[in-house]
């Protein structure tokens, strides 16, 4: 580990979303706006700290903090460094998001859903901050079971099923995890620690005991990650969770996965030892497969929520792919892109939710000229559309883009190709839902020129504000981070410290 | 099946030990690691350090003092256990139980168990106090108290011996056995020693010998009447349970 | 040395002495039995924690019993591990014991319940003294004490299930108890010892190698029965579920334990490296009962309706965890295993104790009538939950901690099979745990099955239930205040 400067500033981060939990138990249940509105606090008081310690960062500061140390080299330490604390921002801004819209949003069980949201904040909160797959294991396998109430929140037949589906996948890819980490430990001579440029090394063990650590942990973080064929849960619990927690689902806790591998390929690992091992090929050939196969599975389905989780386990293998390309600007594409669609897709979500609020509609089939009742969510909505088919300007673009530069420097043009059958994919299912919102709508009317009927769009009736702001933000940023990537705190002014630093 | 299996692995148990056996040092010989490690010092200084001349009473009081406590205790559970499956009688209830015995036992056989009672607790007295110097103890004594009350109580029954034998002196005499030993444990404790030493070298060093002497009679006295207490406990319990059967 | 080095043998022998004067209480004052009784246990436990930081890890209290020294008379020998263990027994104990006042007055009639706490503290005590003897023949005496009090408690309830679970208990129990005494009793006749350390000396020149070896496998045998070790453990399930649930919880929690460590003393104070090829084939077979025990164990307690009775079949897995770290030889498996000791103990206490809140509030035993029980009886059931979170293994629990080092002794003893033998026994546990936990919180009961209104059990049997719970959390988030002294007793054992 690097030289880094003791600070309470990330264990402050980490248990600010438990006020959450205090409000709820100290406020009376007459109350019940006031208890809501401490939670929004609790999470904007969250992200306003993880945004204290933004300068300090690009100036290269480290913090840590140990929070316990069982023997020697097992330890539970906090560490900001630059890519957990880029993890720490884009999480804790879409949970504020998330949390203002579940106020307007959420109608039964108020009280669980908030304290587990913000339970869950934290765990991954730790995630990011965590200075070793120790940790990290700890805060994630916490997450993991923190989120089970948020998914099953519905309490119907299917949330029910989708959570014990999600139970299944998380409680079997956590004994992987486990013994992914127990044979690090054994292995890397109980070095759990990240390392700036891997810990592992050909001296400590053999090659056949570094594989099996990596494809452990491949397989560990994959189910998260959503990496085919581990993504049998995500389908599921998408649609089944409310659509703050789907949003927070595909926006952040399936980017624990792919954070955890981002941390096992660039500070367990090491980029020349995984160039060695030759494992980057298999992580390639899983996230292209991904990629397609997603896309073609979410061109057949119906349900919006659904199409929107095949696209995520399509998306999320971005990030995959771009570290197994084992290039700079692949990196840099694929650690951006954690945020990119994080954005992206927490708008999607937001919007699929408003949609569901205000028609009840879930069906693509049937969202005829929802387009002209909710006209800003249907264009937030189309924004994100296109953004994620890679249209400039926008973060969908950066990210593609830096991806193909990555696969030509890796001198793999192939992975070219399978981006842009993947924007085509994309644009084969998202196009339909944007054409079905606008361009059709029920009933063919003939007014008395006997032409055909316009509906009227309806501007600033449509939905509650605190459902709407968090929608529009994320549409925004998604043009503005695409234009002005460079801006501190923004993806790329994180990213290239972190991509520099590895790809010298 | 289950027999089958059973019997196969009593077979090799069985086959096991022969085999254990076929291979333990020869029985008898001087040589033995059992004739050579420990057993040497109890038979030639039990009598010095101990101060008791019986070399058994030696071993199980003072040298083993702690197991023989362990073994007391045991004898004790052993009443809680009857007393947990079969219950106490409520304080004072034993007076109302009658005598349903089908034959009433003779004149005869009452005079001469209400005259031989006196001596065969005299006999156990001598039993017990005689212990640290011949064949003898605690145990022992307290059985014979223990056989003197069942002859008792299946002659005059259990209303009758429970006047003699109420349940407030059974009930504080029970665990006398473990008393003893704790006391003079703690005596050793308070004397400078180690728990269980017979001797206060601290307090009393020049009244060693005698000292030890009366701390073993303790230890005897409260093993007789602990074990004694603990059968006629037993004894009753059961007896009751007999009553209760009968009279449902 | 000053006077704290009389503490072992005060805190094994006051519980003793409190045991023989409570019938005399019991006579003039039955009301006050349940409070008197926890003077000795909290006595001891006062005891216990002011030798805390006394005993180094790498060393141990030697006492010898009326000043003789050893061969020749017995002696206590406490060390780190068994001044670990020490602890758990007083604080679990104890905390039983505060739960058992109102608990006993539904499942134990007027006329036993003095013998119930007398018994209870007898079993204390007898657990006390048999993790701190250094005497072979010693530690027989206490098993005794220890099974013969089991057994009644077992049978204390009276009706016919009961009395005929603990028959069963029996009828196992007393043969292994005889088959202790012949493994001493060939031990003793072919070393003349029966001091654990002086008998390691003997043992490695002795040259009766057969006798030995059988007095280990008898060992194995007998021990294994108690601490149920598959297949050894048919006792197990019906005693431990119907027998009142604080004495479930001294029995899943503590009994078996203190067996496997009987086992742990044996194998590594008594058998020492030097005689490794005496014992390697029957630890090596141990193993292999071990590691079917996770899997047989997690697999049964699946099947289980009645809450009580999944909760013993687990402890029947968990046993195989202990054992699985013995067999490990290595100081990480043997960390992991006197770990997985405490906050099993703690765990499986607390979940007994848990089910011992909704027999006495509700009378339910079955799985499926706890279904909504979280609305009439929420700290219990989020003590469960937090119970059953150690039981599977989940960080932040001391279960985490334990399996990890389990986990990382198999490896380092290159036993990757049982290392992943454990991990599919945590997702046994996960299935067998989640489903209550799912049943409690997720699911909708019977109609009219609970109250809407909070009508939890009273507080002094919640109190003990949250403490065991919190423990399990305090121990996994603190394991670095007992983990490198753990770490370095093991060492020192091996």
């Amino acid at each position: 580990m690097p030289e880094s400067k003791f600070s309470v500033v990330p264990l402050i981060a980490i248990l600010l979303p438990w006020t959450t939990l205090v409000a709820i138990l100290v406020f009376p249940k007459r109350a019940q706006r006031l208890r809501l509105w401490l939670c929004s606090l609790g999470s904007l008081a969250t992200f306003g700290v993880v945004l204290s310690m933004l300068p300090s960062v690009l100036d290269g500061n480290r913090y840590t903090i140990n929070l316990a140390s069982v023997v020697e080299n097992l330890e539970i330490r906090l560490y900001v460094d630059t890519l957990g604390y880029y993890f720490a921002l884009i999480l804790s801004f879409l949970w504020m998001l998330a949390t203002i819209y579940s106020i307007s949003y959420i109608d039964h069980k108020h009280n669980r859903f908030f304290a587990f949201m913000a339970l869950c904040e934290s765990f991954i909160l730790g995630c990011a901050f965590s200075a070793n797959m120790f940790t990290y294991f700890i805060f994630y396998e916490m997450m993991t079971f923190g989120s089970y109430p948020l998914i099953i929140h519905e309490e119907t037949t299917v949330a029910r099923r989708a959570g014990y589906k999600y139970l299944v996948y998380a409680i079997a890819a956590g004994t992987v995890l486990f013994f992914a980490i127990v044979a690090h430990y054994f292995w890397g001579d109980g070095q759990l620690g990240f390392g700036k440029y891997g810990v592992l090394s050909l001296e400590t063990a053999s090659r056949a005991a570094l594989m099996t650590v990596f494809f452990t942990y491949l397989a560990g973080f994959g189910v998260k990650a959503a990496i085919m064929p581990l993504h049998g849960w995500v389908p599921d619990a998408h649609p089944a969770a409310p659509s703050p927690a789907s949003a927070l689902l595909s926006g952040v806790i399936l980017k624990a996965g792919a954070f955890g591998i981002i941390r096992v390929c660039f500070n367990v690992f090491g980029v020349d030892l995984m160039r060695e091992l030759k494992v980057n090929v298999v992580m390639a050939i899983a996230a292209c497969i991904t990629i397609v196969v997603a896309s073609v599975f979410a061109l057949t389905q119906d349900n919006l929520k659904r199409r929107l989780a095949y696209s995520s386990i399509g998306q999320v293998s971005y990030i995959i792919l771009g570290l197994a390309m084992l290039a700079h600007d692949g990196a840099l594409g694929g650690v951006m892109h954690l945020t990119h669609h994080a954005l992206m897709k927490g708008c999607l979500f937001l919007c699929a939710g408003v949609i569901l609020v205000k028609t009840g509609k879930k069906n693509i089939s049937e969202m005829a000229g929802v387009g002209y009742q909710l006209p800003i969510t249907m264009i937030c909505f189309s924004v994100c559309a296109l953004a994620m088919m890679g249209t400039p300007p926008s973060v969908g673009f950066i990210t593609k883009w830096l991806l193909g530069s990555g696969s030509l420097e890796a001198g793999l043009p192939v992975y070219i190709v399978i981006l842009l059958v993947s924007a085509l994919l994309n644009a084969a299912y998202f196009l339909p839902i944007v054409y079905t919102a606008f361009f059709r709508w029920e009933g063919d009317e003939l007014d008395e020129h006997g032409e055909r009927h316009h509906p009227k769009l309806v501007f600033g009736k449509e939905a509650d504000h605190k459902l709407v702001i968090p929608v529009v933000v994320l549409a925004a940023l998604v043009i503005i981070v695409g234009i002005w990537s460079n801006v501190p705190g923004f993806p790329y002014s994180l990213v290239s410290k972190v991509a520099k630093a590895i790809f010298p | 099946m289950k027999r089958t299996v059973s019997l196969l692995f009593i077979a090799a148990l069985a086959a096991l030990l022969l085999y254990v056996v076929a291979n333990m040092p020869p029985m008898g010989d001087p040589a033995n690691p059992t004739a050579t490690h420990v057993i040497p010092r109890y038979l030639e200084n039990a009598e010095e350090e101990t101060h008791t001349e019986n070399v058994i009473t030696g071993i199980i009081l003072n040298y083993r003092g702690y197991d023989t406590m362990g073994e007391v205790t045991v004898i004790f559970c052993a009443l809680a256990a009857v007393l947990a499956v079969l219950g106490r009688e409520r304080r004072g209830a034993i007076e109302g139980f009658v005598d349903r015995s089908e034959v009433v036992s003779s004149t005869i056989v009452r005079t001469m168990v209400r005259f031989m009672v006196p001596f065969i607790l005299l006999f156990s007295l001598y039993t017990i106090f005689h212990g640290e110097s011949s064949p003898g103890g605690g145990f022992q004594g307290g059985a014979i108290i223990g056989g003197s009350m069942i002859v008792f109580t299946t002659i005059f029954g259990l209303a009758e011996s429970s006047r003699r034998v109420p349940q407030r002196i059974r009930a504080a005499l029970e665990g006398a056995a473990v008393m003893g030993f704790f006391l003079v444990g703690a005596l050793g404790l308070l004397g400078g020693g180690e728990f269980l030493t017979y001797a206060w070298p601290k307090v009393a060093p020049g009244l060693q010998p005698s000292l030890v002497v009366w701390l073993t009679i303790l230890v005897e006295v409260g093993i007789g009447l602990g074990g004694a207490m603990v059968l006629t406990s037993i004894l009753f319990a059961m007896i009751r349970e007999e009553e209760i059967a009968t009279a449902s | 040395m000053g006077a704290w080095r009389h503490f072992p043998i005060l805190m094994i022998t006051v519980p003793l002495l409190g045991a023989v004067l409570l019938p005399f209480l019991g006579y003039l004052r039955e009301s006050w039995v349940p409070h008197v009784a926890l003077l000795p246990l909290g006595f001891s436990t006062v005891l216990g924690f002011l030798l805390l930081g006394r005993i180094p890890s790498d060393g141990y209290l030697s006492y010898h019993l009326g000043g003789w020294e050893p061969p020749h008379g017995i002696e206590i020998r406490v060390d780190y591990v068994g001044l670990f263990l020490m602890l758990a027994i007083c604080g679990i104990t104890l905390l039983a014991l505060v739960f058992s006042r109102h608990y006993i007055s539904k499942e134990v009639s007027r006329g036993r319940r003095t013998a119930y706490f007398v018994l209870f503290l007898l079993m204390s005590g007898a657990m006390l003294g048999f993790a701190a003897t250094g005497d072979i023949f010693n530690l027989f005496v206490f098993m005794e004490i220890l099974a013969l009090s089991s057994y009644a408690l077992v049978a204390i309830t009276g009706n016919r299930n009961a009395v005929r679970a603990a028959f069963k208990y029996v009828l196992m129990g007393a043969p292994s108890s005889i088959m202790v005494l012949l493994a001493i009793g060939f031990l003793y006749s072919a070393t003349g010892s029966l001091n654990m350390a002086d008998l390691a000396q003997r043992i490695a020149e002795s040259g009766y190698t057969e006798v030995l070896t059988v007095s280990y496998i008898l060992f194995v045998i007998g021990f294994g029965v108690k601490a149920a070790l598959f297949p050894l453990h048919m006792w197990l399930p019906d005693a431990h579920s119907i027998a009142p649930s604080p004495i479930s919880a001294l029995l899943s929690g503590l009994l078996v334990e203190v067996s496997a460590f009987a086992l742990l003393r044996i194998t590594f104070s008594v058998f020492p490296r030097g005689a490794a090829d005496l014992i390697g084939g029957t630890a090596d077979a141990v193993g292999v009962a071990a590691a079917a025990a996770v899997l047989y164990g997690g697999i049964m307690a699946i099947l289980q309706k009645d809450l009580k009775m999944m909760i013993a079949y687990s402890t029947i897995s968990h046993i195989g965890y202990i054992f699985l770290g013995l067999t490990a030889f290595t100081a990480e498996g043997l960390t992991g295993a006197v770990y997985h000791m405490l906050d099993h103990g703690l765990a499986k206490a607390c979940l007994f104790l848990c089910a011992g809140n909704f027999i006495y509030v509700k009378g339910y035993r079955r799985i499926e009538e706890l279904k909504g029980a979280w609305r009439q009886m929420p700290w219990t059931c989020f003590a469960f939950a937090l119970a059953s979170i150690s039981v599977i293994g989940i960080p932040p629990t001391a279960g985490f901690i334990s399996k990890w080092y389990l986990i990382l002794g198999n490896v380092r003893g290159e036993k990757w099979l049982y290392a992943c033998v454990l991990l599919i026994g945590s997702i046994l546990a996960a299935v067998y745990c989640f489903r209550v936990i799912y049943y409690m919180f997720f699911q909708a009961g019977r109609e009219g099955a609970w109250e809407d209104s909070w009508n939890d059990a009273p507080p002094s049997m919640l109190t003990p239930v949250w403490m065991l719970s919190l423990g399990t959390l305090f121990f996994g988030i603190f394991s670095y205040l007992v983990i490198p002294s753990l770490l370095k007793a093991a060492a020192f054992l091996l």
